[in-house]
């Protein structure tokens, strides 16, 4: 293995998310290898303790986890009365009506208003906008700009004028 | 007279002894500021590192920060790779500068980006005249910076004498390991710093190419407007009649705009700049101020109207409405400024 292909691997190395192959040829090469061996004692410093910073697992409680496993086993009932009901069930009707209810509002809200109020952007979108242009400042950060120009809500959201 | 007369050959050999001792020794020390700018924002032209950088962005009363792994091959490869945010974790991006790749193992995507038209500027090298015609470049001490000797560069402004960025300069390589911006009053408004860096490493190429891995899916990320020096043209493209500034701050002149459609709303850009720092003047035919996350924002003045003005993602942002249109100003600017830019514009 060599060092290159270590460190592609690295990251899914310290995950351990790499099959049983890939997993010792990691192994045996760190162990034959300073330089990967301190990448890899750096990275792993590092991201331990930003992971206790930052990151917060957080375990579904068990009461749920056996609730759902219950309703999955939940024997299949055929007919139509049963299944009138089932459609009925609080789970599924509420979502339903609720969607109906919003589309029916949007539906409104856009037959009202579509002709008087124009769109509101946000101020992010304009904020985005002048980093994009404005990359080849030195007074940037390359690694802010590109966290920032890549952390978009909503991709492709930002279409430029054909 | 007679006084003057008497104290004369003092002065005159005061006047010789800085001729020939002081003027010599700050012309020297200027001329070498200019020079080690020079080569320190085109450095990374011709090294290359491995390093970890960490960036803070203060924003009002708070502060986001990144943690990023940087491989870079010179002059122009670049493989970013995120440790924090908690958002970003696990986030790498590859890079020739022109084309970007975004990895996201979690969602099982590639995103790219082209720059090639958004911002063809980053191709460019930096215009160091413009900044030396409108910034002093002061040396300062030596110190260390992630177990390196570096040199302090402070960029001055000419024309109002605030210190708007300081930079760290390593000795050897002449790269940049340290950088502070400030805002009008002083305060830090964005740094970053390698926490560690190895200079002048053999990285190998296909550490940097544009793969798509298999089981990833390319798509594309988010598109910027493109951008075009030719401002005239973009003006008589518009729907609604642009209002100029009438005002800008000393140095700042007119670089390039673009014209963007978003939610069916045209905006026209244009980005001004003095070298160093740069702002964005957005209109639009809205009329309606921008929206502003919850309590982010604050009431501004420019000129008769009334608007908000908050920082976002380390930049200042003001917005009002006058004439029907919509007016937006994004940069590095003092709130003075922006009031005063914004009070020149009449539409």
């Amino acid at each position: 293995m060599t060092c290159q292909h270590c460190r592609e691997l690295m990251t899914d190395y310290q995950r351990r998310e790499l099959d049983a192959a890939a997993d010792a040829a990691v192994y045996e090469h760190l162990q034959s290898c300073t330089d990967c061996r301190e990448e890899m004692a750096a990275n792993s410093a590092l991201t331990e303790s930003l992971r206790a910073v930052f990151a917060t697992e957080l375990e579904m409680p068990t009461s749920i986890l056996a609730g759902v496993r219950q309703a999955v086993r939940r024997e299949r009932t055929f007919g139509f009365v049963p299944n009138l009901r089932a459609l009925l069930r609080p789970a599924i009707f509420a979502p339903a009506a609720a969607a109906l209810v919003l589309m029916a509002g949007v539906a409104s809200y856009v037959g009202n208003n579509s002709a008087g109020n124009a769109p509101q952007l946000s101020a992010d979108y304009f904020v985005r906008q002048h980093v994009a242009h404005t990359m080849n400042s030195q007074s940037g950060d390359r690694a802010w700009n590109a966290y920032l120009l890549t952390s978009n809500v909503g991709d492709n959201a930002n279409a430029p004028a054909p | 007279m007679h006084r003057l007369h008497n104290f004369s050959p003092f002065f005159l050999l005061l006047a010789c002894a800085w001729l020939t001792v002081v003027a010599p020794a700050a012309a020297v020390a200027a001329n070498d500021g200019r020079v080690l700018y020079t080569q320190a924002v085109g450095a990374d032209d011709s090294v290359s590192y491995s390093g970890t950088l960490t960036s803070v962005v203060y924003e009002g009363d708070h502060a986001a920060s990144t943690v990023a792994r940087i491989e870079h091959k010179a002059p122009n490869r670049w493989r970013i790779w995120y440790v924090a945010p908690a958002d970003a974790y696990g986030r790498m991006i590859v890079s020739n500068e022109s084309l970007t790749y975004r990895y996201e193992p979690s969602r099982n995507r590639v995103y790219s980006y082209d720059w090639r038209n958004t911002a063809p500027g980053i191709l460019a090298p930096v215009d160091v005249a413009r900044v030396e015609a409108n910034y002093s470049v002061d040396t300062g001490p030596t110190s260390s910076v992630a177990g390196r000797t570096t040199t302090s560069l402070s960029l001055v402004s000419k024309h109002t004498g605030a210190l708007v960025q300081r930079i760290w300069v390593d000795k050897q390589s002449k790269l940049i390991l340290r950088r502070e911006n400030y805002m009008a009053d002083g305060s830090v408004s964005a740094k970053s710093s390698f926490d560690g860096i190895r200079v002048g490493v053999s990285l190998p190429q296909d550490l940097f190419s544009l793969t798509v891995p298999s089981g990833m899916t390319l798509v594309s990320g988010a598109s910027y407007a493109k951008t075009t020096t030719n401002t005239n043209d973009l003006v008589k493209s518009l729907d609604f009649k642009f209002a100029p500034p009438n005002y800008l701050p000393n140095g700042f002149i007119l670089e390039r705009g673009s014209v963007a459609a978003h939610d069916g709303v045209n905006t026209v850009e244009f980005v001004y700049g003095d070298g160093l720092r740069t702002f964005s003047l957005f209109e639009n035919a809205t009329g309606q101020l921008p929206r502003f996350n919850e309590g982010e924002s604050e009431p501004i003045d420019i000129g008769a109207a009334s608007g908000k003005y908050a920082e976002v993602s380390g930049q200042a942002i003001a917005s009002w409405n006058a004439g029907g249109l919509n007016f937006t100003i994004v940069g590095d600017l003092s709130t003075k400024e922006i009031s005063k830019i914004g009070a020149s514009i009449h539409p």
